[in-house]
């Protein structure tokens, strides 16, 4: 492991403790620290992303690119979404989630079929991981959205008004950030799957005949009866929240498989 | 010149004495100007609630000053000057300040941390500016009361915990709707507990729609509350458009049921609804805050959160003490400081008078009267005046905020023959009496 990516692991641990303290410590406030620490890292990362480009490590290239790449499409998404809206809370689920990912990313072995592959193949590979890592980063986020939602409710629903409840955006407001999120992520990953299909189809080793393909297109049926269901029954609140977590839930699925793949092949 | 406090409050006296002590706003200019007239009295400002009636006063003498508030209160009020004094408390110079601190930050507050008090205080004090009774002592304290009562609810979470049926029931839409000035409310029932619960709401902007039995009562508080009334066979159609429902009937039988409701959210695709029942017995159906997406909060219900707030913000009051403590300490140090500013003019005055003079007869002896060199001379004498009187003035600027500034002030007066001042002079014992601190 390099310098610049231990201290970039190192900067996702100290925001990650920043705003977990800030969610479930005694004391409100350090929002601020724990926001300035998390662009600090948003700004590390995207170096070390920089830097591995430079040594001609294509962050679309394979998984180990694609895993760096999510997280830090996680960590700036948030601080996007932030700007405007108080989900500062959604910190303590996204920055730890970013920093495993980096770490993640870290231990698998580099190299996979898309940097074998020339020409229109290997451009195709690398869009679809590149519209993937998006995809799943808006997901990630809505999930992370949901999470919060689902904790929300159920103080409100049980009356436990504690300090955590209070730190927390309104139901509404989450709900309309998962919405919003669902509808931009849905779009990019419909994109990343045609894609994967066109480009395993001619892969002449992998084919389709992969669980992790049967997953994701599960996962992108979940995704599509969720917006089917918000349109047409006014689906929202906890079962929306719950249904992100489960298309979620198969997503990462899907990564872990693709992960288990490249650790016994390396 | 000192702070001076006496007045009294729901601790140390009865509604009926506090009634009849309390003054409306039509009656402070005068009074104001009255008390202004009063010896012993230099600026004056009288705070007047339904908890309190205080005056306060910066006096050269606090205890003879508190003594003739005590008197013209007596007299004004026609209570027996006996019977006021066991319940008046008097506070001066620290304890006035820390007590004047803490009633414009809601500490000492009936219900700790609402926020009414500093508006009144601010009224209060507006009352006095413009019937020109505000002096720059006054002035200065009121303004920095004001920054630490601001600096108590920013550093601490005393204002995040809502204790009133309206603030609670506002704070819990809010967190179910965010921004609650594009909200509908639906006020089922038109009591006196309703009118009181939908008051915040009100103030945040919310739109109320008025539904009752009687449509002719819906009408009249729809009037009081800038809202519309509509009949009672609406009910369904009301709840349909409505995000918070705030019902208090009188019924005995639930008015609002869990079919009804039910029903009404699949018309309204599970748009979220906020129902708080203050009704007892209640309107509303235990069974329907167990629906998606509708939250139900009976009086029980908000009785608790209010009582957790309450005792949240009891914790609180203890850290804006601190603060408290910190702000009357500046502000004491700030106005020993000013004790010496007399001092140093005088003494400044004197030293240049000096030195001037002997310049003067040495421009004379030497025939440089008409000359422009006389220009260096002048320069010389002002630059002997700032060095020989710049370690002084800094020792009695540094001492004032001490306890050993008076000392040092009349001893500079002693030594150089200075005009005694009124500052220096006042030394007169401090005396607390009453139970409110």
């Amino acid at each position: 492991m390099n310098a610049l990516l231990l201290i970039t692991v190192a900067l996702y641990t100290l925001a990650s403790v920043l705003y977990l303290a800030h969610l479930f410590g005694s004391k409100e406030g350090g929002v601020n620290i724990a926001r300035w620490a998390l662009i600090a890292t948003a700004v590390v990362h995207l170096g070390l992303i920089g830097w591995y480009c430079s040594q001609k490590l294509n962050p679309v290239a394979d998984l180990r690119g694609a895993l760096s790449l999510i997280a830090w499409l996680l960590a700036s998404g948030f601080l996007v979404t932030t700007i405007k809206s108080r989900m500062s809370a959604m910190g303590a689920f996204v920055a730890p989630l970013s920093g495993v990912l980096l770490l993640t990313s870290a231990l698998t072995p580099a190299d996979s079929p898309a940097v074998d592959q020339e020409g229109i193949m290997r451009a195709l590979g690398e869009l679809h991981i590149g519209l993937s890592a998006l995809g799943v980063a808006a997901f990630g986020l809505a999930t992370a959205v949901a999470l919060i939602y689902c904790i929300q409710e159920n103080a409100l629903k049980n009356k436990r008004l504690g300090p955590l409840f209070r730190r927390m955006p309104p139901l509404n407001t989450l709900d309309d950030a998962g919405r919003r999120l669902i509808l931009v992520g849905f779009p990019l990953f419909t994109l990343a799957l045609v894609t994967g299909v066109i480009w395993a189809i001619h892969l002449p080793t992998a084919g389709i005949a992969r669980p992790e393909f049967y997953i994701s297109g599960a996962t992108w049926l979940v995704f599509g009866a969720l917006i089917l269901l918000r349109v047409t029954l006014g689906w929202r609140g906890r079962r929306a929240a719950l249904l992100t977590v489960v298309g979620f839930s198969a997503m990462v699925l899907v990564l872990l498989l693709y992960l288990m793949r490249r650790l016994l092949a390396g | 010149m000192k702070f001076l406090v006496v007045g009294c409050s729901f601790r140390t006296a009865s509604v009926d004495l506090r009634e009849r002590l309390a003054y409306s706003a039509e009656e402070l200019p005068h009074t104001l100007c009255a008390l202004r007239e009063l010896p012993d009295v230099h600026e004056v400002m009288l705070l007047s609630t339904c908890n309190r009636v205080e005056i306060w006063a910066v006096s050269g003498r606090p205890r003879h000053g508190a003594q003739v508030l005590m008197d013209y209160l007596a007299r004004d009020r026609e209570v027996d000057l006996a019977e006021l004094k066991k319940v008046l408390y008097r506070h001066h110079t620290t304890e006035a300040l820390t007590h004047l601190f803490k009633v414009t930050s809601s500490l000492a507050a009936m219900v700790v941390g609402e926020p009414q008090i500093a508006g009144q205080v601010k009224e209060a004090f507006g009352a006095a500016s413009e019937a020109g009774t505000v002096g720059p002592l006054l002035n200065r304290c009121m303004h920095k009361a004001f920054g630490t009562a601001k600096h108590v609810r920013t550093e601490t979470d005393i204002a995040r915990h809502p204790v009133s049926v309206s603030s609670v029931a506002a704070d819990l839409a809010g967190r179910v709707f965010g921004d609650l000035a594009n909200s509908r409310v639906l006020v089922v029932g038109a009591g006196e507990m309703a009118e009181l619960a939908v008051r915040r709401l009100l103030a945040d902007g919310a739109s109320i729609q008025v539904i009752n039995r009687s449509v002719e009562r819906a009408q009249q508080l729809a009037f009081q509350l800038g809202a519309n009334a509509h009949p009672w066979e609406q009910l369904r159609g009301q709840l349909l458009l409505a995000d918070i429902v705030i019902s208090s009937t009188g019924s005995k039988e639930p008015i609002i049921s869990r079919q009804l409701v039910l029903e009404v959210m699949r018309q309204r695709r599970q748009k979220p609804m906020f129902i708080v029942d203050i009704a007892v017995p209640r309107d509303v159906e235990r069974a329907v805050g167990e629906l998606p997406n509708v939250y139900l909060f009976d009086v029980d219900d908000l009785e608790q959160v209010s009582a957790e707030n309450l005792k949240e913000r009891r914790k609180e009051a203890g850290a804006a003490e601190g603060i408290l403590g910190q702000e009357v300490t500046q502000f004491e140090d700030w106005m020993r400081m000013q004790d010496a500013v007399p001092v140093i003019k005088d003494l400044r005055q004197h030293f240049t008078e000096v030195v001037r003079a002997e310049v003067g007869r040495t421009k004379h002896d030497l025939g440089l009267e008409q000359s422009a060199r006389q220009r260096v001379l002048d320069s010389m004498a002002d630059a002997i005046v700032n060095k020989l009187l710049h370690v002084p003035t800094m020792e009695l600027k540094n001492h004032a905020a001490r306890s050993d500034g008076v000392f040092l002030a009349r001893s500079a007066r002693h030594l150089f023959r200075l005009p005694s001042r009124q500052q220096e002079e006042d030394g007169e014992p401090q005396e607390n009496k009453g139970k409110e601190r």
